[in-house]
């Protein structure tokens, strides 16, 4: 079912345990060798910049290819649009012919290429099937409905066989548009319906995808379960919240936009309450993905309710958010210490700070730079205009 | 799948081990370090900008020297703290237990950005000499990255001295580079190099050694836009720039193990030499065989960075994975 080797997965995943209990200083280096000796893998996985290379030049590589093949069929007189379609539903089979057989000749794993292949794969298939809907004569949304009633299965098996997030989250969002586009069809009850449709179905599928991922048997798609988790939970949330069912009253079913929402107070209960249900969760099960989702819509919710009614400036706004954040993190670094209820601020040293530390100096310096950059004109610069330094006047 | 739990049936641990493992395991809290720096950075950022617009907006209410006098007085606030808690100098990397000291650090200098550009603003303090202007707080940004170890503090810095220079660098800019006038990408070149030039001696002496990665990251990235701009401006004797900077952030990956200035010196290199090639070899295409050519240059080149990748390590003569890379 996985297109990887899954001894070698396995074995990947102890040796990681072991540099982390190394790390940890649980063992010794002399045993976390041997695990490496019990546990043998030889995946390419390469680092993640080179990853990011690998996939922008894979991409590079079949784009030109694809833009080739066009060019010659071009070029040799070829017109017919049955043709394009063609050509493009069968370059979307060649680029997962071409993972299929790279996977076990190259031992590759999450290293870019497999990804660049697949997302052209696709982008290849997606584009033949829309081009498809067009010739036969279905129109606008029928068109996009049927391309993606045939892709979002494909897309999740490729998920689950080529241990995929983005895909993951692809067929996720597709299925939703699938369920939405349908439910908009029968007519204006529909309104009514896709709402609750919408929190039921991301609830119930948060709730399966979580439990399969507590499931050691399936810690392959450990990944791919906790950012579709994440997603769903966002979902649930947007499909009750004030703004969105709103505004796509207004938009899809013809709402009066000066009217009131029936059953308002119901969402706005629902926009306020969930991201804090999702904290508490988060905190409560030890699990760091409600926690986010709960932060970040809390932001969301302000928002919302600031479209609505707002209770003061901007600036204002932004200031008292500014001192509750500080004050609050203030709090909890205090107050979490020492252990609290399972919970410390201490860093986990198990992690990549690294990375973190770094990627905190860049944030600081592309958001914050701003405020401290005063705006050029021509005349700043050696190049150019006066100069004030060391005491020297002459111009440039 | 449970790693520890192959790893005990394996019969490398002892009983003890796997015992203190097994508690560990269980029992271990749950680490929000880093959601708690993020609230509060995200605390410090809305706090300043919604202030920042504050006053802006509120200027004739309040009266310019009130303000100044606020912003002056939290400024020298925070520096205090900062003075009074601080751990003595060293070479090598300091670390201070309480992540607010980074903070106040922070706020403290960007209140004080704030406030040399609110006097500039206002009072035209430095006159048209806005070359100081902007020096005098990054001085001060410098100063206290080097005292307080501070590598946030240092890339505002260090922008600081490119906005001197007459560059305004963040590599998200990069896209949207402006080409906006001839001397601005020398200027760019020759700063690229004198940070780098910085960086190496800040590492090969191992004076405050780890900022190396943050210079080399501003210093590669102006150099590259900078000679990349020269290259499409002016001549193509910058390809030999790129070529070098190219050869010097290999040698750079290889040593430091940092492959993030790999990926640069391809990307960079590979759109420079792409452009050579459509400039010389590529030029007049008109006829379909040329297309075709070129068609296949571009399969081939990107082919080749491709395998260029993949056999990185051998090719560098990278042996062990172990160390953490980055």
């Amino acid at each position: 079912m996985i297109a990887y080797d899954s001894t070698k997965l396995r074995n990947r995943a102890v040796r990681e345990k072991g540099d982390e209990l190394l790390k940890r200083k649980f063992i010794s280096e002399t045993q976390r060798d041997a695990i490496d000796e019990k546990f043998p893998e030889d995946l390419y996985s390469p680092n993640i910049f080179i990853r990011i290379g690998l996939f922008l030049f894979a991409s590079f590589a079949i784009s030109s290819a694809g833009g080739f093949f066009g060019f010659m069929s071009v070029l040799l007189g070829v017109d017919s649009e049955a043709y394009a379609i063609a050509c493009l539903i069968l370059g979307a089979g060649l680029c997962i012919f071409a993972v299929e057989k790279l996977i076990p000749d190259r031992k590759l794993f999450a290293s870019g290429i497999e990804e660049a292949l697949l997302y052209h794969a696709w982008g290849s298939l997606f584009g033949g099937l829309m081009f498809m809907g067009d010739q036969i004569g279905l129109r606008d949304e029928n068109m996009f409905l049927m391309a993606l009633i045939v892709i979002t299965p494909l897309t999740a098996w490729a998920a689950v066989r080529y241990l995929d997030t983005i895909l993951s989250l692809a067929a996720t969002i597709c299925a939703f548009i699938i369920v939405f586009i349908l439910l908009k069809k029968t007519g204006d009850a529909a309104r009514y319906i896709i709402p609750f449709a919408f929190m039921m179905l991301s609830a119930f599928k948060y709730l399966r995808l979580h439990n399969m991922r507590l499931d050691p048997e399936k810690f392959y798609w450990k990944n791919c379960l906790m950012v579709t988790e994440g997603l769903l939970l966002l979902i649930f949330y947007f499909s009750g919240n004030y703004f969105v069912i709103r505004e796509t009253a207004v938009e899809f079913f013809g709402m009066d936009p000066e009217s009131d929402l029936p059953l308002g107070w119901f969402f706005w209960a629902f926009t306020f309450l969930v991201p804090v249900g999702y904290i508490y969760w988060g905190l409560k099960k030890k699990d760091k993905i409600p926690m986010w989702a709960g932060l970040i819509l809390i932001g969301v919710t302000v928002q919302t309710f600031r479209h609505y009614y707002s209770v003061a400036p901007p600036e204002v706004a932004l200031s008292i958010a500014g001192v509750a954040m500080i004050v609050l993190a203030w709090f909890s670094i205090r107050y979490f210490k020492k252990e609290q209820h399972g919970i410390t601020y201490e860093a986990d040293e198990g992690g990549d700070d690294f990375l973190k530390s770094h990627a905190e100096a860049f944030i600081i310096a592309q958001t914050l730079s701003q405020s401290t950059v005063i705006k050029k004109d021509d005349s700043i610069g050696p190049g150019g205009g006066d100069f004030g330094g060391g005491g020297s006047e002459s111009k440039y | 799948m449970n790693a520890t739990e192959e790893i005990k049936k394996a019969g490398i641990l002892s009983e003890e081990q796997s015992e203190t493992i097994s508690h560990f395991e269980k029992n271990k809290p749950l680490s929000i370090h880093w959601e708690l720096r993020v609230i509060l950075y995200l605390g410090v950022t809305l706090l300043s900008t919604g202030l920042g617009i504050l006053v802006y907006k509120n200027i004739d209410t309040i009266g310019h020297i009130s303000i100044i006098a606020a912003i002056a007085i939290a400024c020298v606030g925070c520096f205090l703290y900062c003075f009074k808690n601080r751990l003595p100098y060293t070479h090598t990397e300091v670390k201070y237990a309480s992540p607010f000291f980074d903070y106040i650090l922070l706020l403290g200098c960007l209140l004080f950005g704030i406030f040399v550009g609110y006097l500039q603003y206002q009072y035209e303090i430095f006159g048209t000499r806005y070359g100081l202007a902007t020096a005098v707080p990054t001085l001060l940004y410098i100063t206290c990255a080097y005292l307080f170890d501070h590598k946030g503090v240092l890339s505002l810095g260090i922008m600081g001295i490119c906005a001197w220079a007459g560059i305004s660098v963040t590599p998200f800019e990069v896209l949207d580079y402006n080409w906006d006038g001839e001397e601005l990408y020398y200027t760019g070149m020759v700063l690229g190099v004198a940070l780098g030039a910085f960086a190496w001696l800040s590492e090969t002496k191992k004076i405050k050694g780890h900022f190396g990665f943050t210079i080399n990251n501003f210093a590669a990235t102006v150099f590259f836009v900078s000679c990349l701009s020269a290259l499409f401006i002016e001549s193509m004797i910058w390809f030999l720039g790129i070529a070098g900077a190219v050869f010097w952030y290999i040698r750079y990956a290889r040593e430091r193990k940092s492959l993030l200035f790999l990926l640069y010196s391809a990307i960079y290199g590979y759109i420079a030499f792409t452009y050579v090639m459509l400039e010389t070899l590529f030029s007049n295409v008109n006829t379909d065989t040329e297309i075709t050519f070129l068609m296949f240059y571009f399969m081939a080149s990107a082919a080749g960075v491709i395998i260029f990748f993949i056999k990185y390590k051998k090719l560098l003569g990278i042996k062990d994975d172990r160390v953490r890379q980055h």
